[in-house]
């Protein structure tokens, strides 16, 4: 039976997350995953708070980078929420997006060669064992296995994760170009897929997310860009309107004909619907919902556990 | 010198399994503790994960980073991860920065060219973020339209460190002042001249929190010594003679550090070290160093050491404190 999870960042007050990840848990919801980027509250923390308020849930970030924290301390911050949680931690890792490194002014230098670093420097750490740019000190927490998938959107970082990593988060990324992904990822071990999409209750949340969405094309590679036909110049042209307040050109990038690739809007059973074709196609070990809350997080994580529990028990009627 | 209140606090390690951490700082906000501070060193466990962990288990006990530094997480992200914590427990967080130093980065392989540059300029702008300011700065480090638009309030600012400078920005820039590791009879000098310095700027001087490495038991002795393994080699050659420490103890003390860490050359640390910058002895002479240091100093807080992570010695130290007369925090400590 697939995994289901929810997936949203946390823009909300740490203490109404923190309700949300137990709203989760209520719902009985596998998995509620929290982003990492500049302007949001830090998820480590808000998740520290979640693991006291929770018993079952997996709890993950998705996805950390390696440019704001050194590696060893990302993986002290890991096991020690794994600690607190009794096991229940999964460090989400990637290149990060323009959200995440614009406001410290860092430049993906190096993106590919920084995320294997630090994955192994993690992986080092976890293990409680030297190499290069981590040496242990007489002191460090104990040895403790550690899950780390990468999110990412694009082929090498793919093909790495499925030389070093667990598993891969697929957060965000056009349906089209998700067989390719899977391919890269389980290209040279048959690691955990995770598909997490974006979901809205209806046509009005609908619309205000359109635009919003080409921040989804920006970060994507080259190759998902030309499969979805879309024009690199006026790409950039609309990122600029966008960025000087007008979402016109976004929203006529983001046309009716590219939303599936992106988004499932709708009713809870409307969505369900939608997932059940990406389980149908993909098999992942776990299926989600990127929220975008609107100030109300507990709400709309009640909203996406009656989807997943419609989901569920379609799944279920699926196979008797 | 004024009668004001001096409250007390524990100096945590995350050492100790995170359950165990909460369960002491709980005992210790029961027993009347202040504040917690907590080192950001090595690979021990992540300062924000144990304070939210903490924050959840108690209603008033202050949280401070003792310290964290520019360097192993980007000024940015350790200015979203105060402003986090304030918002899990308002009003009870202080955000202590120091330079770092080798237990921070000989782990991480990290050799920072401008560690007192990256101070300042942290504490100014993780100041200004968590004012929610919009902040672009270029300097040790950079930063490009930072903004926390959502950070709840100003938090305290701390620093700690040795020197001159330090104690200079301190005075100049940080409303808490953090002391460990000094030579006890100075302490009280150092402060008025930190006072002084904050009143010639204009400003409100910091407030001091002062470990003075209080250890009043053989056990609690012997986790000293350590400490002082490798201020002993980095003395003032000055004071190296007013010790009695040769050459040779010095050339001998490097190598049992490299071979044994700072446990297998304790033994080498002459206890007039111990005794000049730490009050060590019976209970009745440390009660009595301890009030003695109060009267002279007037901190507005004294830590302790966890010579031990248990819930004795916690007791024990709330007992020792409150016959050295610190007063029982009833509410939060910090005033904004």
């Amino acid at each position: 039976m697939v995994r289901t999870a929810v997936w949203l960042f946390p823009e909300a007050s740490a203490a109404a997350t923190v309700d949300a990840v137990r709203a989760a848990e209520r719902a009985g919801i596998d998995e509620v995953w929290l982003g990492d980027e500049g302007p949001a509250r830090e998820p480590f923390a808000v998740l520290a708070a979640a693991a006291l308020a929770t018993e079952r849930i997996t709890l993950g970030v998705s996805v950390t980078n390696p440019y704001l924290r050194h590696p060893a301390l990302t993986a002290a911050t890991a096991m020690t929420i794994d600690e607190l949680s009794g096991g229940r931690f999964v460090l989400g890792i990637g290149p990060g997006g323009g959200m995440a490194l614009g406001p410290v002014g860092v430049a993906r230098e190096r993106p590919l060669a920084r995320t294997r670093d630090a994955v192994r420097i993690i992986r080092a750490v976890a293990d409680r064992r030297a190499t290069d740019g981590f040496d242990p000190p007489p002191y460090s927490m104990p040895a403790a296995p550690l899950r780390v998938v990468v999110g990412a959107r694009g082929e090498r970082f793919n093909r790495f994760a499925s030389e070093a990593a667990d598993g891969v988060f697929l957060g965000g990324i056009p349906r089209s170009v998700l067989p390719d992904t899977i391919g890269w990822a389980h290209s040279v071990r048959p690691i955990e897929i995770g598909i997490h999409v974006n979901t809205v209750p209806g046509e009005r949340e609908l619309e205000h997310l359109r635009p919003a969405l080409i921040w989804t094309l920006v970060d994507a590679p080259p190759v998902t860009r030309e499969r979805l036909e879309v024009d690199p110049v006026a790409l950039a042209a609309a990122v600029d309107a966008l960025t000087a307040g007008d979402d016109g050109p976004a929203r006529r990038i983001v046309h009716d004909g590219i939303l599936p690739e992106l988004v499932l809007a709708g009713s809870p059973t409307q969505i369900a619907t939608g997932l059940r074709t990406y389980v149908d196609d993909f098999a992942p070990a776990a299926v989600g919902l990127l929220l975008h809350p609107d100030g109300d997080p507990v709400g709309a994580v009640e909203a996406a556990g009656e989807a997943l529990r419609v989901l569920t028990s379609l799944s279920r009627s699926a196979t008797t | 010198m004024t009668d004001r209140a001096t409250y007390w606090a524990l100096w945590f390690h995350g050492i100790e399994p995170i359950g165990h951490l909460v369960e002491l700082a709980r005992e210790a906000e029961r027993l009347g503790a202040g504040a917690i501070l907590l080192a950001d060193e090595g690979i021990d466990r992540d300062i924000y994960v144990v304070f939210a962990a903490i924050a959840a288990a108690t209603e008033r006990i202050a949280l401070i980073p003792g310290i964290t530094n520019p360097f192993s997480r980007h000024p940015v992200a350790s200015a979203a991860a105060l402003a986090t914590l304030e918002e899990l427990a308002p009003g009870r967080v202080v955000a202590g920065f120091g330079v770092g130093g080798s237990m921070v980065f000989g782990p991480m392989g990290i050799a920072p060219a401008r560690p007192f540059t990256a101070l300042a300029e942290t504490l100014d702008v993780v100041d200004r973020l968590l004012a929610a300011e919009e902040v672009t700065h270029r300097g040790a480090f950079v930063t490009e339209q930072a903004k926390l638009p959502w950070a709840p309030r100003r938090i305290p600012t701390a620093i700690a460190g040795r020197g001159p400078k330090v104690q200079r920005l301190a005075a100049e820039r940080a409303d808490w002042v953090l002391l460990a590791g000094k030579k006890v009879a100075t302490v009280p000098d150092l402060v008025a001249g930190i006072r002084r310095d904050a009143a010639a700027a204009g400003r409100t001087p910091p407030a001091v929190l002062w470990n003075p490495g209080a250890a009043w038991t053989a056990d609690a002795i012997a986790t000293t010594r350590p400490r002082f393994s490798y201020m002993t080699i980095d003395m003032d050659p000055h004071d190296r003679v007013a010790f009695g420490i040769t050459d040779d103890t010095v050339a001998e003390l490097r190598r049992l550090l490299l071979a044994g860490g700072p446990e297998a050359a304790a033994h080498l640390v002459p206890d007039a070290v111990l005794e000049q910058f730490a009050i060590v002895g019976d209970r009745d002479h440390v009660v009595e160093g301890i009030r003695a240091a109060r009267a002279d100093a007037a901190p507005e807080v004294l830590a302790f050491e966890m010579h031990a992570y248990t819930l004795d010695h916690v007791a024990d130290v709330a007992d020792l404190a409150t016959a050295a007369g610190c007063a029982f925090a009833h509410a939060p400590i910090l005033t904004h």
